[in-house]
């Protein structure tokens, strides 16, 4: 599952963003909209490169000296000034006209050569367009021009053309083009059936059906289907880790499975008691942790106090927001702008939240004490009364309250740069724009971006307002915004350069999404720039957040980079998928979170079984077309959580201070709850592949390092666990036969099968008989079981 | 726990895998005895990140180790002798001072002489005679310059090529592509006795690199084996027990993946687990200086600095990608004050590990493709720091930071031995001549590893990340 460092990037991604190994790019200070002549080269192709500047001449010097010779000679007699001949009204001798195109639209998209149609009429693939017309290229030619266009089809200014003349594209400009032409710009397109690939079932009221009648239809069109339904031990595991983060208990396994009704009933009654439990918030406050790049401290800053005192408010925040069922506008919204939605009322004056960091916790807990029972005693109406609390279609901020302040962590608790005002602005910019939005505004802080839409003027513009959020002492952390009481002036910084100012620029949204530049008029800003991210009309938010959770509940990304949707991301192969999901999570659901997520653990496509099938691997190895549900492995949270509960260790009191994890005395408490040194992470936080508290994290890797299997086979921690059930084992089994058995059975919530049976046997007698020996090992072979049995790949992994 | 000093003898390697028991367990051992290349073959590759890789072109260096003066040392009282400054000396410096940290008065001579040394004549102080016998062997640049007179920022640099934010670690860079050639130890380590140096673990951070290529820290002031690496000891469990442990999990592991063959990564859990028994023996006998022959310790000679820089080698020598040798904890070179007492002490410290790891190299023919680094964050400045209160009150005996002009030199895997590069001024303020920036230095440094700085990239958060960013020009004279 580990994207495979040295090999081109395979689609789609399922981990953190592919590595894209040699490219021949450098930083190319591009004037406005010069990102679609950018390029990149790989190594085999690069030309020779010197500096920055010549690497961009010598991609030009790739198309004067190569990709020229070629349009001239099998191109121009039909479409060229020189020629006068413009068939099909199209022009290939300048950029411009390129781009343009002629009557079958644009004839070429930078970077992207598989969505020009000038490649794909050179392939002769399609039996409609095939040029030139006199015979197929020689697959050198054909090879150049992909390679010209990966690279972003760079050419000499000189022949670029000039757009304005381009006749009934007069009023079009490159980047209107890029707007117009890059799928993630355009809005969510409902997916509406064709009569021909409707499966009978569907049901445009039922978002898991059209889920599955999307997935159903392009299966179809490969000569796939569906894998079978998972039974039911299956589900409930996949069910409890995805919603809860936890295993399910072997009672809750022996009732799930004995329970008479149908299978869909058992299992929606599941969902609903699962998305009900307090678990869920904690498992999904984890999961948004990883995107607002939380930790407990600051990072490096000198001689000053390293602590955020209180930042675990802002935990305690995220896990009442999910588990109340915040709708995710209003969650967005109460992160960037808590402070300025909370009524200012005699009860709950605005300008004096609350300093006591216990209070907000103790409410919390308050709050949820009925809660703190275990999932099972959930009841399914509770579960229905919490996710179906009626909003109103505006974003609500009539609920706001002192106790929402904490939510501004999002912002405030990223890494202090040694208190580097631009630096934080840049930190809280990035996880704004790519954690909301899939969108790199930080690339252009030194200069215009390279390939996206994106203007030097866009990210001071954007950072103004966090230039006119301030800081007030006395707060606790994540609490400390307000806007500041005169306003600053956001200028470009010349190169990024804090000593070189350029023009002035309002505060204001991205002119990408925002063509209209209206600065903001409401003190920082800040609400409006919620208003702008949570929009509607915002053809990212609501993708980006339902791709994340898609991801998160199968495994794959339906888009190549979860946190970059900007022009380098190609079109997804599900793109119907994707918008249908943003669609449904905005628009049909209103943004509720639980309710999208019943949708996507509803569908068959979630619940069918994760095996192998040689045939349909045979077509689509990747199985981006969901052939089969993906097999994952546990995220450090959830194994650490799943040894404790299986020792029967797990303390599932809730909120409350961060505890170190690390080092003895350990702490029981879910792995949600540990305390996150951004300077110096402990090192088993590296070595299971968690979160980097240094930036907002798109997706988590996958590795298996030896590191792994070290902390298994010796830690304390798994020690000290092992010994625990091992003593555990003796007081529920006094008879040593069947000790082994009810250890196995303890830890992998079944019965072993017979070869098993026999391994555990053969295991217990040889280190028995070693340990009468003359073995030196303190550890009892229950002990030595139990480290055994902890380790299995069968707790580490979900069918 | 079975011990060397235990009743129980160590195991050899042929007497473990004939007891190692039933089924896989034996099998993958013996596969793993045979080599990494076995360990390669039965881990699909990209599941193990840190897997052996080719360069982008032919490398004269394979490996690094990086010895970090941390706090700033003298370049006027070590490989940049200054006549003028003993002329000069106690007078102001002519013209303007360049802006330092601090404030500085006048011209202060090095309390130390130099002399010449090798074919070359390069000119060495007194502080470093044993690194001065390998005097052909060193390229010296004299011309470094950074960015700003401050350790935080400075050492970011020096490491990351980023001053303030958060980038991967030229280490961390280095194992992404080249990934190590044993998988039974950490690819790359930073050494660091009593404790972190300013700035700490950032300075071999894996920043937006996977975590797997992050520096694994050890702290050199211990000296047992557990208190070394993280759970490379289990003292509750023997090895024969343990091996009867894993090939009962590994059984259980096989039965789990009969019908679930096509999934490589459970494969690649089981393999892991076998790297890690396999890591237990090795780490622990790398770690263990104590079975180095005697002359070889007598070599090194006594201290922390000598053991590390011999633990240096015994790590490169066992296929370790990247070694950090970090002084002490905070900045111990930084003498604001007592310069001549302190470098001399810090360089009695080291001078001789550092020339006997240089010996110890050549002797084993793995200079030519190991580069050696030494250096600090920046160097001092040719005027006598001001005494200032709660600093160096009543001292003027020291020197300033100085990152407009200092010293770091290299030697091995296909540098220009015997050379010197640059120049400061006539007092060693600025470099003027040939000047080189840290980013240049990065530049070169990956060059002699096999790679293009501005071709050897990782995408993240949209772009594609340079180790020299924007920056950096490969310095083609230093190499040889």
């Amino acid at each position: 599952m580990l994207p495979l460092l040295f090999a081109a990037p395979s689609w789609p991604y399922r981990l953190s963003s592919v590595p894209v190994y040699c490219r021949g790019l450098t930083i190319y200070f591009a004037t406005a909209w010069t990102f679609l002549l950018a390029s990149s080269h790989s190594i085999a192709e690069a030309p020779a490169g010197g500096n920055s500047s010549t690497d961009q001449t010598s991609y030009e010097k790739y198309f004067v000296e190569r990709v020229e010779p070629l349009l001239r000679e099998h191109c121009f007699e039909c479409h060229s000034h020189e020629s006068g001949d413009s068939s099909g009204n199209l022009m290939l001798d300048s950029l411009a006209g390129m781009l343009v195109g002629g009557s079958r639209g644009p004839s070429i998209v930078p970077a992207q050569p598989d969505q020009s149609l000038l490649l794909r009429a050179v392939l002769y693939d399609d039996n409609e367009l095939q040029m030139p017309p006199s015979e197929k290229l020689d697959d050198e030619a054909i090879a150049t021009f992909r390679t010209w266009l990966a690279d972003g089809a760079a050419m000499p200014e000189a022949l670029r053309g000039d757009l304005s003349s381009m006749g009934s594209a007069g009023s079009v400009d490159l980047r209107t083009l890029a707007v117009q032409t890059h799928w993630a710009y355009q809005p969510p397109r409902r997916w509406s059936p064709t009569a021909a690939s409707t499966p009978a079932s569907v049901s445009a009221s039922n978002i898991a059906n059209t889920i599955d009648a999307i997935i159903e239809s392009n299966l179809t069109n490969a000569g796939l289907s569906l894998s079978p339904p998972a039974d039911r031990t299956t589900l409930l595991r996949r069910l409890s880790y995805d919603l809860t983060g936890l295993p399910p208990t072997q009672a809750e396994t022996e009732q799930f499975l004995s329970d008479p009704r149908d299978d869909q009933a058992v299992t929606s009654e599941l969902i609903d008691r699962l998305l009900a439990s307090p678990s869920f918030g904690e498992r999904w406050a984890r999961f948004w942790m990883d995107v607002s790049r939380y930790a407990d401290n600051k990072g490096y800053v000198f001689q000053e106090d390293r602590e955020y005192p209180g930042a675990h408010q802002y935990r305690t925040w995220l896990i009442e927001a999910f588990n109340q069922d915040l709708p995710y506008d209003v969650f967005v919204t109460r992160q960037l702008a808590a402070d300025l939605l909370v009524p200012a009322t005699p009860d709950q004056p605005n300008t004096q939240p609350t300093t006591d960091t216990a209070s907000v916790a103790q409410t919390a807990g308050t709050n949820s004490a009925s809660d703190e029972k275990p999932p099972a005693s959930e009841s399914t109406e509770e579960a229905t009364a919490a996710t179906s609390v009626a909003r109103s279609s505006a974003i609500d901020n009539s609920g706001a309250s002192s106790n929402d302040l904490p939510a501004l962590g999002f912002l405030t608790l990223g890494r202090r740069f040694l208190n580097n005002r631009n630096d934080i602005i840049d930190d809280r910019l990035d996880v704004v724009s790519r954690g909301l939005m899939g969108m790199t505004l930080a690339c252009a802080r030194c200069h215009d971006h390279k390939y996206d839409p994106l203007t030097q003027a866009d990210y001071y513009a954007m950072s103004g307002v966090f230039l006119n959020t301030d800081e007030p002492g006395g707060e606790p952390w994540p609490h400390r915004l307000i806007d500041s009481p005169e306003p600053r002036q956001s200028f470009i910084l010349i190169r990024g350069s804090p000593g070189r100012h350029g023009d002035k620029v309002p505060r204001r949204f991205v002119s990408l999404l925002a063509p209209d530049e209206k600065p903001f008029k409401d003190g920082s800003g800040r609400i409006e720039l919620a208003q702008e991210i949570v929009s509607l009309d915002n053809p990212l938010t609501a993708r980006v957040i339902a791709n994340r959770v898609w991801l998160q509940l199968t495994g794959s990304s339906l888009v190549e980079s979860p946190s970059d949707l900007g022009m380098r991301s190609p079109e997804p192969q599900q793109l119907a998928l994707l918008d249908q999901l943003a669609i449904a999570l905005s628009v049909d659901q209103q943004w509720s979170l639980k309710s999208f997520i019943r949708s996507i653990v509803s569908s068959r496509v979630y619940q069918q079984r994760s095996d192998h099938r040689a045939d349909c691997a045979e077509v689509d190895p990747a199985n981006f077309l969901y052939w089969k549900m993906n097999r994952r492995r546990l995220e450090f949270e959830a194994f650490r959580d799943t040894l404790l509960a299986r020792v029967g260790r797990l303390d599932r009191h809730m909120y409350g201070a961060s505890e170190a994890i690390a080092a003895a005395p350990f702490s029981p408490r879910r792995t949600v709850y540990a305390y996150i040194d951004r300077q110096n992470l402990p090192q088993v936080f590296r070595t299971f592949d968690a979160a980097s508290p240094d930036n907002h994290t798109p997706a988590r890797a996958q590795t298996s390092v030896p590191q792994q299997g070290l902390y298994l086979l010796n830690s304390n921690f798994v020690a000290e666990l092992a010994q625990q059930l091992a003593d555990r084992t003796e007081q529920a089994a006094p008879v040593p036969s069947a000790q082994a058995t009810w250890m196995f059975e303890q830890v992998l919530c079944r019965a072993p099968n017979a070869a098993e049976q026999t391994l555990l046997n053969e295991f217990m007698q040889a280190a028995s008989e070693g340990r009468t020996g003359n073995s030196a090992s303190q550890s009892s072979p229950l002990a030595q079981l139990a480290g055994a049995l902890l380790a299995a790949n069968e707790l580490a992994y979900i069918d | 726990m079975i011990r060397s000093d235990n009743q129980t003898p160590p195991l050899t390697r042929r007497e473990l895998l004939s007891r190692s028991g039933m089924g896989f367990g034996a099998l993958a051992l013996q596969h793993l005895l045979s080599g990494t290349a076995a360990a390669e073959q039965s881990s699909p590759s990209g599941i193990n990140p840190l897997l052996p890789k080719q360069p982008q072109f032919p490398a004269t260096a394979k490996r690094v180790i990086h010895i970090f003066a941390n706090g700033g040392p003298s370049h006027l009282d070590t490989f940049d002798p200054k006549p003028a400054l003993t002329k000069y000396a106690g007078q102001p410096m002519p013209g303007e001072t360049p802006r330092t940290e601090r404030k500085t008065g006048a011209l202060f001579a090095s309390p130390f002489r130099f002399r010449k040394y090798g074919q070359s004549g390069l000119d060495v102080s007194e502080l470093f005679p044993h690194v001065a016998q390998h005097a052909d062997e060193l390229c010296v640049i004299r011309s470094m310059y950074a960015d700003v007179p401050n350790h935080e920022p400075s050492l970011l640099l020096m490491n990351t090529g980023e001053a303030r934010l958060v980038r991967p670690s030229m280490g961390s860079w280095l194992t992404y592509g080249l990934g190590t050639d044993n998988q039974n130890l950490p690819a790359f380590v930073a050494m660091c006795p009593g404790g972190y140096p300013i700035q700490e673990s950032q300075n071999w951070q894996a920043g937006f690199l996977p975590g797997v290529y992050q520096g694994t820290y050890i702290d050199t002031k211990h000296k047992s084996i557990d208190k070394l690496i993280e759970n490379v000891r289990n003292e509750r469990i023997g090895l024969v027990d343990q091996r009867r442990q894993l090939d009962l999990l590994q059984n259980l592991n096989r039965l789990h993946q009969a019908p679930r063959a096509e999934d490589s990564q459970l494969e690649s859990r089981i393999q892991s687990f076998e790297l890690a028994y396999r890591m237990q023996m090795e780490a622990a006998e790398v770690f263990d200086v104590s079975r180095e022959p005697q002359y070889v310790l007598d070599a090194y000679g006594p201290g922390v600095q000598a053991r590390q820089l011999l633990i240096a080698r015994r790590l490169v020598e066992h296929g370790v990608r990247y070694v950090q040798v970090w002084h002490g904890a905070g900045q111990p070179w930084d003498n604001h004050d007592d310069i001549e007492t302190q470098h001399r002490k810090l360089a009695g410290q080291c001078d001789r590990g550092i020339g006997a790891l240089l010996s110890d190299l050549r002797q084993r023919g793995m200079l030519e493709d190991t580069l050696v680094i030494w250096g600090g964050e920046f160097g001092r400045t040719p005027t006598v720091e001001l005494p200032k209160e709660g600093a160096n009150q009543g001292k003027v005996n020291g020197r300033d930071h100085n990152h407009w002009g200092f010293t770091t030199w290299l030697a091995g895997g296909g540098v220009r031995g015997g050379y010197v590069h640059g120049a400061t001024d006539e007092f060693g303020f600025k470099a003027v001549e040939n000047r080189v920036h840290v980013h240049d230095l990065h530049a070169t440094l990956l060059k002699l590893l096999g790679f293009d700085h501005e071709k050897f990239t990782y995408r993240w958060a949209g772009r594609d990340y340079r180790l020299t960013d924007v920056h950096g020009r490969v310095i083609n004279e230093l190499i040889a």
